[in-house]
């Protein structure tokens, strides 16, 4: 069911498209060789073309146009090979030019699109109109005095994507699936970090609703300010009921700008005469046209990774994994990356097994600390060797289990060989039937009654049994055959 | 085409300039002059020519993506007007402006 | 007895080598002409102590016996719109009044590399707008010219480089720093018998000089003969990675090409004379010009008669594309980060925007003010297409025209502008003022290099007239070595002693 929200008088639909800005990864900024990095002392990454001193001039940083092109190509996209910069004048404090470098009339990416799952589960493509370059802006400070505002350059110049879609998306959910489509497709092409919650990923939300089976569009609203993917699908909703009650209760909305506040869950209108908008944009003469050579397109290309979708559809492909696995493993390309090498260093190969120890075992203990699989305790060699033991029947699963327990809380080992782990803590599961015997026999000499039951005829207890047994011989002993044994036994 | 005087305050608004009445009239004369005398243009006939914003024939030179720091903080902050009005620290790490209203 | 502050930078280069007098001689007797002249107001800031231990420098390398560099020596003046590290830096702007840069322009530091002696910062038109220096925050600068018509009048030097133009005339400077952006090196130079180059566009980088039209101000520079210009050119010209729109290419040794060139012939080059640059100039101002055509007809250059038919369209365009570009280039100047801020009667200010406006509507001149409303006004919503996009186009064609007839000649000569210096005082509308650029805005607009040259004085007013010499695109050879000719030709006295006698 597409979504539709019921009015008092009609049933009605959103029309939604996205503005994104992503920052990009570079070591400098786009117009200036600062540093781009974060968490340095305010002003301390400042160069004096940042801060607009008389004179100074910009110059273009070839890894951010890379970056560019390479995000392009990941949204399938026309990649332009003339585009130019802009200027967008307006006048705030953290704005040192009073000009932003953008690209308006030429951009360099355009006619992409993301393919995304609408609220039935359906594909949707959503297009992407642009994508273009610009500079950020820096930081006011407002709550240090009661008089001042402080300002802080070090994020002025830094590059920007600004990724526009086309009005394709109609609801909150679609609205959520489109930035985590769009975050895990700029992580896996490492352009931007993607973390929403530190501003390097924003978004911007314009916003009309319309009578379904109604064409044209209503009025645009656009909310600013929303900056994480649960605040996304919150304003909306808010932004979607106010805009429906104020057309049902008659009232004209006014293409405006609004404010999300995410105190509140509330939208609030910007609206004031100073900051009636008139960009003047015209080109930088400053700088000159941006043109992209084959080579340079070739070599952006070749660096080209799997990208989300597809790698999902390897995995399946190539390690039987089911679609829900798949689906989490390729959800970070290090997880899959991960997994991909483990099962190549691995003796048997078994992508199935290697993603349940990852899903089960290591997720657990990476989430509990909030890690990253970069971050990992275990090393791909190291998950590839136990899931060979265990194939092997060199270890039982439950020891499996507990060597990811024993590498998490002992850093010292984890540089170990699991061999050496396994030998040295005797772990090695013991497949000698004499000794499992003796153990089975203490075991129903312990638990007559139990013993007599199952021997009676309640084959439910040889599971409970087989559980004693693993217990006694603290995991060690073989699963199989101390089942086999106990069958034996009870047949006796 | 001429200005009218909201249009003048329009324009002076943008480029963050005030004008007392009287300025503000001649300013509107002459902008509505100088608008008018550039208007000869329109009479070329620019159909199928690309517009010229730089003589040079050259594509934008794009440098390697290296940090170098060419300059300190004092050297951004020096000439800030606040910077040398009292030895607040805030003064000697950021620059200073009215309150701005969010 | 040698007037030090007569000589050329030829002669000057000589004598120190010889010996003859000592480089800290030669800056004392320019600073005592600056102490003596001080009425023409050319120096916002002076740089004697500068300018001493500068000249102390060259004299210890010669003690030494070190090789002279280029310009070692020779005491210049700087525009006040090049950023000069621990020197005031003004742009003779009321906004600027504060400014100490923490950094060099690139011109200014190839004249330090070069061994050139910094006698101060010269006076300007507010950020380069204007043909006059009128606009300057700190005063008028004096024309040391007077017309003979009309003596107790005072005469503009010119602008925008009128503090240049003055210094180098009057003997306050050897040579000189400008910029160039729809005539401020030539048009100053011409009413001030001088020589000035505006090189191709990307030559000289624009690095470190406040920007006034990003795609058209070109860093020039003004010596009192063709010679000494070139040597000035030799000094800052070459590629600067810092500026997007500098030119990566070797520059030609035009100093040695001038020098070796010792043949005055001017046989095989062909010179246009575009019919529109000649329509409405008085009666004296062509037979001077034309004296000049028979010159160097008689020394065998070729004369063909060219048409730049989109001429007249030149000024308009310019007048868009400026403003326009100005608007936004001097969006920094907000009170923010450097220069001036309203002191608002030391009352707080309501808002952000309070304190903009107020900054603004003081820190900036009229002229200034009005350039920034009309370059406003022609980015403002609804009026881009129809006036700043139009006007880009039209000069795509103006550009084209000059293209056309470079295919056919080897330099454009006119007049460097419509007569001789005016009075300070004579009234002029902004409309009147701004045709006053009408001969030099279009080698701007195209990006060609043009040099102006004393052609020879007002028959009526004894005021010297300049003729413009324009060159292909980065043939600045050409223009140099016809305009080196053709100066022997004209009886013209450049000694800035004659003008105090």
């Amino acid at each position: 069911m597409p979504y539709v929200i019921k009015g008092n008088t009609a049933d009605w639909e959103a029309v939604i498209g996205l503005e994104v800005h992503c920052q990009v990864i570079s070591k400098s900024k786009l117009f200036s060789s600062s540093s781009a990095e974060f968490g340095a002392q305010p002003n301390e990454h400042v160069s004096l073309v940042d801060a607009a001193m008389p004179g100074m001039l910009p110059v273009l940083n070839e890894f951010c146009i890379r970056q560019a092109v390479k995000t392009g190509f990941g949204l399938n996209a026309k990649i332009n090979k003339l585009s130019r910069f802009d200027r967008k004048s307006y006048f705030y404090a953290d704005l040192p030019s009073g000009y932003q470098i953008t690209q308006q009339y030429a951009p360099i990416v355009t006619d992409g699109y993301l393919d995304i799952l609408d609220d039935d589960g359906n594909t949707k493509r959503i297009r992407i109109n642009r994508l273009h370059v610009e500079q950020d802006a820096g930081k006011s400070v407002h709550d240090m005095d009661p008089d001042k505002s402080f300002i802080d350059l070090n994020r002025a110049g830094v590059a920007l994507m600004e990724i526009v879609s086309e009005p394709d998306l109609s609801s909150p959910f679609e609205v959520s699936e489109y930035l985590k489509k769009m975050r895990q497709l700029v992580r896996y092409l490492k352009t931007c970090d993607g973390n929403m919650d530190e501003g390097s990923m924003r978004c911007d939300l314009n916003v009309s609703v319309r009578k379904v089976g109604e064409t044209k569009f209503g009025t645009r609203v656009e909310v600013k300010n929303v900056n994480s993917v649960k605040y996304a699908a919150t304003a909306l909703e808010y932004e979607i009921k106010r805009q429906i009650n104020a057309l049902e209760n008659g009232e004209e909305l006014v293409q405006e700008t609004r404010l999300f506040n995410p105190n509140t869950g509330e939208t609030r209108s910007m609206r004031s005469k100073e900051n009636a908008n008139d960009y003047r944009y015209f080109p930088d003469p400053d700088l000159l046209p941006v043109v992209l050579s084959d080579e340079l397109l070739q070599e952006v290309k070749n660096e080209m990774p799997m990208l989300p979708d597809e790698r999902k559809a390897f995995l399946i492909d190539n390690y039987s994994l089911s679609a829900y696995d798949a689906d989490v493993l390729s959800l970070e390309k290090e997880v899959a990356d991960f997994f991909e090498k483990s099962v190549s260093l691995s003796k048997h190969k078994n992508g199935k097994h290697i993603c349940n120890l990852m899903t089960s075992e290591l997720f657990a203990y990476l989430n509990k600390d909030n890690l990253t699989i970069e971050q990992s305790f275990v090393s791909e060699q190291q998950l590839a060797d136990i899931a060979d033991n265990v194939l092997d029947n060199v270890i039982s699963g439950k020891i499996a289990k507990d060597l990811f327990k024993l590498l998490y809380e002992n850093p010292d080992i984890r540089t170990d060989k699991i061999s050496d782990i396994i030998e040295k803590q005797g772990l090695k599961q013991v497949s000698d039937t004499g000794a499992i015997e003796k153990c089975i026999d203490d075991v129903i000499a312990n638990n007559t009654d139990n013993w007599n039951q199952l021997k009676s005829g309640k084959d439910k207890l040889i599971g409970w049994f087989v559980g004693q047994v693993m217990k006694e011989m603290k995991g060690k002993g073989n699963p199989s055959i101390i089942n086999e044994l106990i069958i034996k036994k009870v047949k006796e | 085409m001429s200005f009218s005087k909201d249009d003048v305050k329009n324009v002076a608004m943008l480029a963050r300039l005030s004008f007392d009445d009287d300025k503000l009239q001649k300013m509107q004369t002459e902008l509505s002059a100088i608008i008018d005398w550039a208007d000869a243009l329109q009479s070329v006939n620019t159909d199928d020519v690309e517009p010229l914003f730089n003589v040079s024939d050259k594509n934008a030179p794009m440098r390697e993506d290296k940090v170098v720091m060419m300059n300190n903080r004092n050297d951004v902050l020096q000439n800030a007007p606040d910077s040398d009005d009292n030895d607040d620290i805030l003064n000697r790490q950021f620059f200073a402006v009215p309150k701005m209203i969010e | 007895m040698t007037i030090l502050t007569d000589l050329t930078m030829l002669e000057v280069k000589k004598s120190l080598e010889n010996k003859d007098f000592s480089a800290v001689e030669l800056t004392n007797a320019y600073i005592d002409n600056i102490k003596k002249h001080k009425d023409l107001n050319c120096f916002i800031t002076e740089t004697f102590d500068r300018a001493i231990d500068d000249a102390k420098a060259t004299d210890d390398r010669i003690s030494k016996g070190e090789s002279l560099k280029l310009l070692d020596g020779i005491p210049i003046a700087m525009k006040d719109l090049f950023c000069t590290k621990g020197i005031l830096t003004t742009a003779s702007s009321k906004i600027l009044g504060n400014f100490i840069p923490t950094y060099e322009s690139t011109v200014s530091q190839k004249l330090i590399d070069v061994g050139s002696v910094l006698l101060g910062k010269v006076a300007l038109d507010e950020f380069a707008m204007g043909g006059s220096t009128k606009t300057s925050y700190y005063g008028i600068v004096k024309n040391p010219y007077k017309d003979k018509t009309r003596p107790d009048k005072i005469l503009v030097p010119g602008g925008s480089s009128g503090g240049s133009s003055s210094a180098v005339a009057a003997g306050l400077a050897l040579g000189a720093t400008a910029t160039d952006t729809g005539g401020s090196v030539r048009q100053p130079s011409a009413f001030t018998g001088i020589v000035g180059i505006k090189p191709t566009y990307g030559r000289v980088s624009r690095w470190g000089c406040v920007a006034f039209a990003s795609s058209l101000d070109t860093c020039s520079v003004m010596g009192r003969n063709v010679i000494d210009a070139a040597l000035m050119l030799q000094a800052v010209s070459g590629y600067d990675e810092k500026d997007s729109t500098s030119f990566k290419s070797d520059v030609p040794n035009w100093f040695d090409d001038l020098q070796k060139n010792s043949d005055q012939s001017l046989k095989g080059i062909k010179i246009g004379l575009p019919k529109e640059y000649f329509e409405n100039i008085s009666e004296e101002l062509m037979n001077v010009i034309q004296a000049r055509i028979n010159d160097m007809k008689n020394l065998g250059a070729e004369f063909i008669d060219i048409s730049l038919p989109s001429t007249k369209y030149a000024l308009p365009v310019y007048y868009i594309i400026a403003p326009a570009e100005a608007s936004a280039n001097l969006a920094r100047y907000d009170g923010v980060r450097f220069g001036f801020r309203s002191l608002n009667d030391n009352k707080e200010f309501e808002s952000l925007n309070d304190m903009y406006i107020k900054t603004r509507t003081e820190g900036f001149g009229e002229e200034v003010k009005r350039r920034l409303m009309i370059g406003t006004a022609v980015l403002s919503s609804g009026m881009y297409d129809h006036y700043f996009l139009k006007a880009a186009k039209v000069r795509r064609i103006i550009s084209n025209e000059f293209a056309d007839a470079f295919s056919k000649v080897d330099v454009i000569m006119t007049p460097t502008a419509t007569g001789g210096a005016f009075a300070v005082d004579d009234v002029m509308s902004p409309i009147d003022m701004y045709m006053n650029d009408v001969f030099t805005v279009a080698s701007n607009l195209a990006g060609v290099p043009a040099i102006s040259i004393p052609a020879g004085n007002d028959s009526k007013t004894g005021l010297p007239f300049g003729m413009q010499l324009i060159g292909k695109m980065f043939d600045e050879s050409s223009i140099l070595r016809t305009a080196n000719i053709v100066e022997k030709t004209v009886a013209f006295d450049n000694r800035p002693s004659k003008l105090f006698c």
